[in-house]
């Protein structure tokens, strides 16, 4: 397995023991223990940072993509980290096998700061028994956050390890169709009323932010309540799940209750006049130049509204890939074109951002609520 | 948002149809900085270079600047752009900038010559800043912030006003800000000519007067351990706290900073500011709300409790001193009149220890012991909170010593975090009580050092906020005590200068101070 050390700070030879044995809990935690022991008379000052024990099940073909993000979650939100994979097929020594060692970083003003890292590898007959082995090695007064980033693990096996989370992050743009957002939205933690988190609803955080922004001038503000045509642009043939969001974070904060399908639109009932969504595949997307794989390849491009009477408003936002602006376009009552900020975020800031979230997030769950009722009218259509 | 920040025109003066913007409800975050350009009187001067230039830096990679901002330096010494922006370089290469990100920062910093008390400067850094402001798209919002001694301040206001720098203060128009650092004023009297001076030009809602202690993360964590928990505030009081001491203590001698220093002395350099903020930080009642005017409303009262010192309780309740040839840290250090610029007779104090009373339902009966010195052992700043013994020793007939009592501990720096301490049974066969720490720390809770104090404050005045920054009444009543105290000394009744070796925890009076009231100043 590769080495989990961040690749700026070399590899502290005392505080890392890389060596993969059969799980044993009380060995692992004199590992650690022993690690930190070790380590302060070889470096000037070692910090063990913790805030938080986050869970995350890797296949290893994942490792490689998740990895670097993994390091730099952990430097932003320190955490005791469990790697957790499933052993490939052929590799020596089956079984629940272990070990733990440290991510450093170094500390600007001297030092390293360090996190503990357990990788734990199992096989088919010992997939039962990561959930307990996860849970004998918890920080016992910190949050258990159960980060999944990996769609192709066994439910019933990834629901044990959600049995000891407090928290649970999903991304739902990894699914590969509409029909898995609602169960995918409606999961939970193990631990009672403990949140759910898409990390899909945390990439519209800039999209939210401009949207909200174009109706914050009282002139602009009169055509909410007038608004009747959404139209969502999108990467990808189907509508991402980020798309589906968006459109239920509108419908639930202006009140719109989903009603019916009229070909590729959605119809809702609002408190002053009827509306409707769309989802419409780019054209450029669609002409070939689609991108493999990813949230990224199925990513919002592109969304307008259009507003009537009394107050006729059509604008449209749109943002592609990193780009650091976003264009705000001005169709009617007059035209105008201008470049906003867009607070794009790397995957890793955005769990970040999700990690300090210790309640459940509303607009969230009243988003996801409005875009289930929408994606069962389209799927029925 | 704030309604202060409401109230002073720029993001505020859409806040109402914010507010009514359902799209904004619950989701999404309201507090963008406005784009502006941020004017620095004294842009060659080292805390320019050593904080004010890095903590822009800093904001402008966490992208908490807005990207159309921009820096303006305005100081005597001739230099061009590249010139100044090559001064601040190496401080970017420290904190290891990436190179993308101090090109984005260089582009918008800029500088322009001139003396302050030059009319015609003022008149062409107008030009400069307007034809800066139409390249950048920017509105004219502009922060002044005047890196500079105290003496320039009135020329600098002067420039400003004569040369319609300042946009007055109204709803919807560009903002100006002016942030002024301490010392405001040196006594009660030239602190309130100098509010005069920048009413001329600015109303109150746009100075920001600097104190940087208060943008220290661990001085903000006061309120948040306080007023965010539900186990402390309950204790927060004479019913439960036996005495609170408010420790800064420095290392360094007077470091060239004599001119300065000699009139200043440790009253007005600590203890007027300073210190009195983190006791009324310590002090206060809840605020109805978390905005500026709310908590500084509160923090008022607490300097409005404390009734200032007669001559006699000056005498009595502080001590003063002044160090002499030492060592501190293993090194010597000479002694303060031995100190470049400093009179060889001076009695100016570079120690200064308090007994100080806040006289409310909540703190009647706690004393507060302050205490700041320089050319102590080591730099420390805290807070300590002692907390009041179980009305029943319960151990002691069981053999065991006195337990010590429980001790909560803010620390400001270094190290910036909070411990308890509190009795616990050793292991073993034989009853033994030990005194035991619980420790928070920044580093090993979140894996990194708290932000710069000037980051903040910068980002708050860009966002309007001052709940971090003293207000008016708040510097005046703080001028007061410290003037009373001054008063005191003056007069011959005493407390007389006492001596204390460098390295030293100050002069002998300062312990006989506490030990009159049976107790001792903690360790730091």
């Amino acid at each position: 397995m590769a080495s989990p050390v961040n690749g700026s700070t070399p590899a502290p030879t005392p505080l890392s023991s890389p060596e993969i044995r059969p799980f044993d809990a009380a060995a692992l935690e004199r590992d650690l223990r022993g690690m930190w022991r070790t380590a302060s008379p070889s470096h000037a000052t070692v910090y063990r940072a913790a805030l938080a024990n986050l869970i995350v099940p890797l296949s290893p073909s994942d490792f490689e993509r998740i990895g670097p993000v993994l390091i730099d979650v952990t430097r932003r939100h320190p955490a005791r980290l469990f790697r957790v994979g499933q052993t490939e097929s052929g590799t020596a020594g089956g079984g629940l096998r272990s070990y733990a060692t440290a991510l450093c970083h170094l500390r600007a003003g001297g030092g390293l700061i360090c996190t503990e890292e357990i990788v734990l590898s199992w096989d088919d007959a010992s997939g039962p028994l990561v959930p307990s082995a996860v849970a004998s090695l918890l920080v016992g007064d910190l949050p258990a956050v159960l980060l999944e980033l990996n769609q192709g693990l066994d439910p019933e096996w990834q629901e044990k390890l959600a049995g000891i989370a407090d928290v649970r992050i999903i991304d739902s743009s990894l699914a590969p169709s509409a029909a898995e957002y609602p169960s995918l939205w409606g999961c939970r933690p193990g631990r009672a009323g403990g949140p759910l988190h898409d990390l899909a609803w945390a990439r519209l955080a800039p999209w939210r932010e401009i949207l909200a922004e174009t109706f914050d001038r009282p002139e602009a503000a009169r055509a909410i309540s007038s608004i009747q045509d959404v139209a969502i642009h999108h990467l990808g043939a189907e509508p991402p799940s980020g798309a589906w969001l968006l459109a239920g974070w509108l419908a639930s904060r202006l009140g719109w209750t989903p009603r019916g399908l009229a070909g590729r639109h959605i119809r809702l009932d609002g408190p002053a006049r009827p509306a409707s969504v769309s989802f419409v595949e780019d054209e450029e997307d669609a002409s070939g130049n689609r991108a493999a794989g990813g949230p990224a390849s199925r990513a919002i491009v592109r969304v307008r509204i259009r507003s009537g009477a009394p107050a006729p408003l059509d604008v449209a936002v749109e943002h592609r890939g990193h780009a650091p602006t976003a264009r705000v376009v001005l169709l009617a009552p007059r035209a105008k074109e201008r470049d906003v900020p867009y607070a794009y975020r790397e995957l890793a800031a955005c769990i970040v951002g999700e990690l300090h979230r210790h309640e459940p997030n509303r607009a969230f769950e009243e988003a996801a609520r409005a875009a289930e009722k929408m994606i069962a009218l389209w799927r029925k259509g | 948002m704030s309604a202060d920040a409401a109230a002073r025109g720029g993001a505020g003066a859409i806040a109402g149809a914010i507010a009514a913007n359902p799209l904004r409800e619950g989701s999404v975050t309201l507090d963008a900085a406005d784009p502006c350009t941020v004017v620095v009187f004294g842009a060659g001067g080292d805390l320019t270079r050593r904080k004010l230039l890095p903590a822009l830096l800093t904001l402008s990679r966490e992208k908490l600047l807005h990207s159309k901002s921009a820096v303006v330096g305005f100081a005597r010494r001739p230099m061009d752009d590249a010139a100044f922006r090559e001064e601040i370089r190496a401080s970017a290469a420290e904190r290891g900038t990436a190179d993308h990100d101090w090109r984005r920062f260089a582009s918008s910093v800029f500088y322009r010559t001139g003396t302050f008390e030059n009319t015609a400067d003022y008149v062409a850094l107008r030009g400069f800043l307007e034809s800066l402001e139409r390249d950048r798209g920017t509105p004219g919002n502009r922060i002044y912030y005047l890196a500079t001694p105290p003496a320039s301040y009135a020329a600098i206001l002067a420039g400003l006003g004569a040369s319609g720098l300042v946009h007055p203060h109204a709803l919807g128009t560009p903002w100006s800000r002016v942030i002024v650092e301490k010392p405001f004023g040196h006594d009660l009297a030239s602190a309130r000519a100098l509010n005069v001076q920048f009413y001329g030009s600015f109303d109150e809602a746009q100075i920001f007067r600097i104190d940087h202690y208060l943008g220290k993360e661990s001085v903000q964590n006061i309120l948040v351990l306080r007023l965010g928990n539900g186990i402390f505030e309950p204790l927060w009081n004479n019913r439960y706290v036996e005495h609170v001491q408010v420790a800064v203590a420095g290392a360094v001698g007077v470091e060239g900073r004599a001119n300065y220093y000699e009139p200043a002395g440790a009253l007005r350099d600590m203890l007027q500011n300073h210190m009195l903020q983190l006791l009324t930080l310590t002090a206060m009642e809840p605020p109805s709300r978390f905005e500026a005017d709310a908590v500084r409303d509160e923090k008022v009262k607490v300097l409005r409790a404390m009734a200032p010192l007669t001559v006699r309780q000056a005498a009595e309740r502080t001590v003063r001193g002044q160090y002499l040839a030492g060592a501190v840290a293993g090194t010597p250090a000479v002694g303060y009149r031995e100190e470049p610029g400093v009179a060889p007779d001076s009695s100016t104090e570079t120690y200064i220890a308090a007994r100080l009373e806040v006289d409310n339902w909540r703190w009647a009966g706690v004393p507060f012991y302050l205490r700041s010195g320089k050319r102590l052992p080591k730099r420390a700043t805290e807070i300590a909170i002692t907390f009041r013994h179980p009305p029943y020793s319960l151990f002691r007939s069981a053999g065991c010593q006195p337990i010590e009592s429980n001790v909560l501990r803010l620390r400001i720096q270094p190290d910036e975090g909070i411990s308890l301490s509190f009795g616990s049974k050793s292991p073993g066969q034989v009853l033994h009580i030990d005194p035991v720490r619980m420790d928070f720390n920044y580093l090993t809770s979140f894996g990194a050092d708290p932000p710069e104090a000037y980051e903040r404050l910068l980002l708050d005045c860009n966002l309007g906020d001052s709940t971090l920054f003293a207000r008016r009444d708040e510097v005046e009543l703080a001028w007061e005590h410290a003037d009373a105290t001054a008063a005191g000394w003056a007069s011959g009744a005493g407390p007389a200068l006492g001596g204390y070796a460098a390295g030293r925890w100050g002069p002998p009076e300062a312990d006989a101070l506490v030990a009159r009231d049976g107790r001792r100043w903690l360790r730091l």
